[in-house]
């Protein structure tokens, strides 16, 4: 008995050993890559499970394809090796890749394409709006057509470059995207396969797909964590990429990190209620943009690492940014004669009318600038109460009206200009949901129908300049966003940001040996 | 000891009260570049909106004080209500009250403030309030307690034989008698109120526009890889430190001095 269990312990002790001795030969090639994050937590990795913002969508996009994808160029192939627009018939024709396979085994095919454009259908998701899809059609297993009901400008950057595709075989019996999770709820084509999520913790963890399509994935593993202070991160080496302050490049530079940044892409937003008195009146919200020196903001809350806001929405870089627009230069008198012109009196330092005082609640995801806006209202008669929220609380209380004021902001705004019709007009709470102005709706829907760039440049422009003088929310500032990497991954800014425009170095290419163009 | 406590306690007091006086600038006026180290005109540099370090740590003790005084007088006046009467009624009265404060003790004090946060606006009275609501308990049940012993001394048996009522014998001898109780429950819920406000500030809880010690160390905290822990970090935390322990060593001089 005794002779038989030493065996047995002799037996497992060599195998062990093996098998370790084998791990350790793996070793050598396993190659984690850590991403800090100050926030953490942005929703399950899936088209309906992420958090609506870039950072949500990114995570997703490491398991998800899309049809065509981008890089630091322009677009580039995805799933799809070639897509042509067929004017005459208003259709796009998508030549798909014959060699692309799940993360569970299964063949990718044209079925696919068509099944995703259908369920997305059913089930919207919100960063592809297929309003414009009329009909899908197979033309063999790899090729498509997709038909459109009207022309549609922005098709190739919001919808093929943004739309994850989706397994037929696993998604055709799921009746509640928002609730599906597990193992088969994170198949993908993508160069990443989900290993774990932690939402308590804010971590993502995922394992390199060796069967990538477009190439060798460099990483092994992919770390997503949570970093409250990730400059400390970076130098204590628990991190290998992290946005950053801009104070802390000089320090990081010298320990060898290399310092890259992006263009002024996102932009801070003070939201109003304009379901509430006095933010539905227009020249209540004009005198909010005369009484925010947003010179100030930017000098004083981001120590001059970054641009004032300009009232059109569009980054003045971008080539759809419009001139001319009213600039609402820093004015707390032009402010006062405003507030006084709709009716309301000076009383111990707030304006009042009847029994309305303004005093309002200013929610934000950060406690700085709001300060500063505070004082700067304090100026004009108006009295704030600060509120520190995180991100997801923050957008749900403006996703149901229950706010006076919020600063909050989003990126996209180096991408489609399409981006001014989500950020006016779509149910989000990124979005002003402003229908007053039924010039603004026309044109707005007019711009995705011109496919001649000149002209719906022109429409663009006056889009902004309608958005200028309505004021549905103040543009504040753009920021200047810095990221520290060391050597592990040659992250790099996307042109016009990742997919519908995410001003974050984090596309998956950075991640690939690319041989895909 | 009662000495060094009384002399701390005096300083900062002192700071609290002349701090629109003494600080060289208003605690949220932009006074110059940001992130500046200390100089002659800073003495502890500026903080990221460019205000300055020195005259936020003199305003934060004015709020520190006025959170710690207000809810000592608060709490310490609802210990005594509950207490005084629950030992005068007795009976049913005293049970709800007995067993509602355990209930209360259960529950741990920073999870609520963190919950009631994230519902409602929290300002500087709010916050006075919540902690006051928070810090009765303790303070209650020893009145009770003392003040049941005191109802069967013979001097208040002897006022009830000459027909005292409730009321008299309250205020008349009661109150007297527990002054002593009173003072140390003051001080213990100033010194509690004083460390908790500093945490929930440090959290993130609250009204962020509040100029307090918790929330400069949390500011603080972001840029320490500044190197700028020593002017902006540490001063904030020392003097919370010495807060504490000023109003710790005037309880123990008061204990000290009791069972002499």
């Amino acid at each position: 008995m005794k002779k038989s269990l030493s065996i047995i312990l002799v037996v497992v002790l060599v195998v062990g050993m093996g098998a370790f001795l084998s791990g350790c030969g793996q070793e050598t090639e396993v190659e984690i890559v850590r991403i800090g994050d100050e926030n953490g937590d942005w929703g399950y990795p899936t088209p309906h499970g992420h958090y609506l913002r870039g950072p949500g969508y990114l995570r997703m996009s490491f398991i998800f394809d899309t049809l065509i994808w981008k890089d630091e160029n322009g677009f580039v192939s995805a799933l799809a090796e070639d897509w042509e627009y067929d004017e005459e018939e208003n259709c796009f024709i998508f030549e798909l890749r014959d060699d692309v396979r799940w993360h569970d085994g299964e063949d990718f095919t044209a079925q696919d394409v068509a099944f995703t454009f259908d369920y997305l259908q059913k089930h919207p998701y919100p960063w592809a709006n297929l309003d414009s899809v009329e009909k899908v059609e197979l033309i063999d297993d790899y090729q498509v057509k997709v038909y459109l009901s009207q022309a549609h400008a922005p098709f190739l950057e919001r919808v093929a470059g943004v739309m994850p595709i989706l397994p037929e075989h696993i998604w055709a019996e799921v009746e509640e995207p928002a609730e599906f999770t597990g193992e088969e709820a994170v198949v993908g084509t993508g160069p990443y396969e989900l290993l774990e999520y932690d939402q308590t913790q804010g971590s993502y963890h995922y394992a390199a797909n060796q069967n990538y399509y477009g190439g060798e994935p460099i990483a092994e593993e992919l770390m997503f964590v949570e970093s409250s202070n990730p400059e400390m991160a970076l130098q204590r080496g628990n991190i290998n990429a992290a946005g950053v302050m801009a104070e802390a490049i000089p320090e990081l530079e010298q320990q060898g990190f290399e310092l890259i940044t992006g263009n002024h892409f996102w932009a801070a937003k003070l939201m109003m209620n304009q379901h509430q008195e006095p933010f539905d009146q227009r020249k209540f919200r004009q005198a909010l943009a005369y009484a925010i020196d947003r010179e100030e903001l930017v000098e004083r809350g981001l120590r001059g690492y970054g641009i004032a806001g300009s009232q059109g929405l569009i980054a003045p870089e971008s080539r759809w940014a419009a001139e001319d627009l009213p600039e609402y230069a820093y004015s707390p008198e032009k402010a006062k004669e405003l507030i006084e012109e709709l009716g309301y009196t000076m009383e111990d330092g707030i304006y009042t009318k009847g029994d309305q005082r303004l005093e309002f609640t200013l929610l934000s995801f950060e406690d700085r600038i709001p300060e500063i806006i505070k004082q700067n209202l304090a100026k004009v008669g108006i009295e704030i109460e600060l509120r520190v929220l995180d991100t997801a609380s923050l957008d749900a209380r403006v996703d149901d009206w229950d706010f006076d004021l919020a600063m909050s902001g989003h990126g996209a705004l180096g991408g489609d200009p399409m981006v001014l019709n989500q950020m006016i007009l779509d149910d989000d709470p990124k979005s002003v949901r402003f229908e007053e102005n039924q010039d603004l709706l026309d044109k707005l829907n007019q711009q995705l129908r011109i496919m001649d760039e000149d002209k719906r440049l022109e429409m663009v422009k006056e889009i902004q300049s309608i958005y200028a003088e309505e004021m549905p929310a103040v543009t504040l500032y753009y920021p200047e966003d810095y990221w520290a990497i060391d050597d592990t991954i040659d992250w790099f800014y996307t042109e016009g940001g990742v997919a519908i425009g995410i001003p974050l170095p984090l596309n998956k290419l950075s991640l690939i040996e690319r041989d895909i163009n | 000891m009662r000495r060094v406590g009384l002399a701390l306690v005096g300083i900062i007091l002192i700071i609290a009260i002349f701090a629109p006086l003494i600080a060289p600038y208003t605690p949220t006026e932009y006074v110059g570049q940001s992130l500046l180290a200390p100089n002659s005109s800073y003495l502890l540099g500026t903080n990221d909106l460019g205000e300055d370090i020195f005259s936020r740590l003199l305003y934060g003790a004015r709020t520190s004080v006025s959170i710690g005084f207000f809810t000592a007088l608060l709490a310490t006046f609802f210990s005594l209500l509950i207490g005084v009467t629950s030992a005068l009624f007795a009976g049913v009265y005293d049970l709800f009250w007995m067993r509602l404060i355990d209930a209360l003790l259960a529950i741990p004090t920073v999870l609520i403030i963190i919950l009631i946060a994230a519902f409602f606006r929290v300002s500087l009275w709010g916050m006075i309030i919540i902690l006051s609501l928070l810090s009765w308990q303790q303070g209650a049940r020893v009145i009770r307690n003392q003040s049941k012993s005191l109802l069967k001394s013979n001097f208040i048996l002897a006022a009830q034989g000459f027909g005292a009522g409730k009321l008299h014998i309250t205020l008349k001898h009661l109150l007297s008698h527990l002054l002593p109780l009173l003072s140390v429950q003051l001080l213990m819920v100033f010194r509690r109120a004083v460390f908790l406000e500093a945490g929930m500030s440090f959290l993130g809880v609250g009204d962020p526009s509040l100029v307090s010690w918790g929330r400069m160390i949390r500011q603080a905290l972001e840029y320490i890889y500044l190197g700028s822990w020593s002017w902006w970090l540490l001063p904030p935390g020392v003097l919370l430190t010495l807060t504490i322990l000023g109003v710790v060593l005037l309880e123990y001089g008061r204990d000290s001095q009791r069972s002499i």
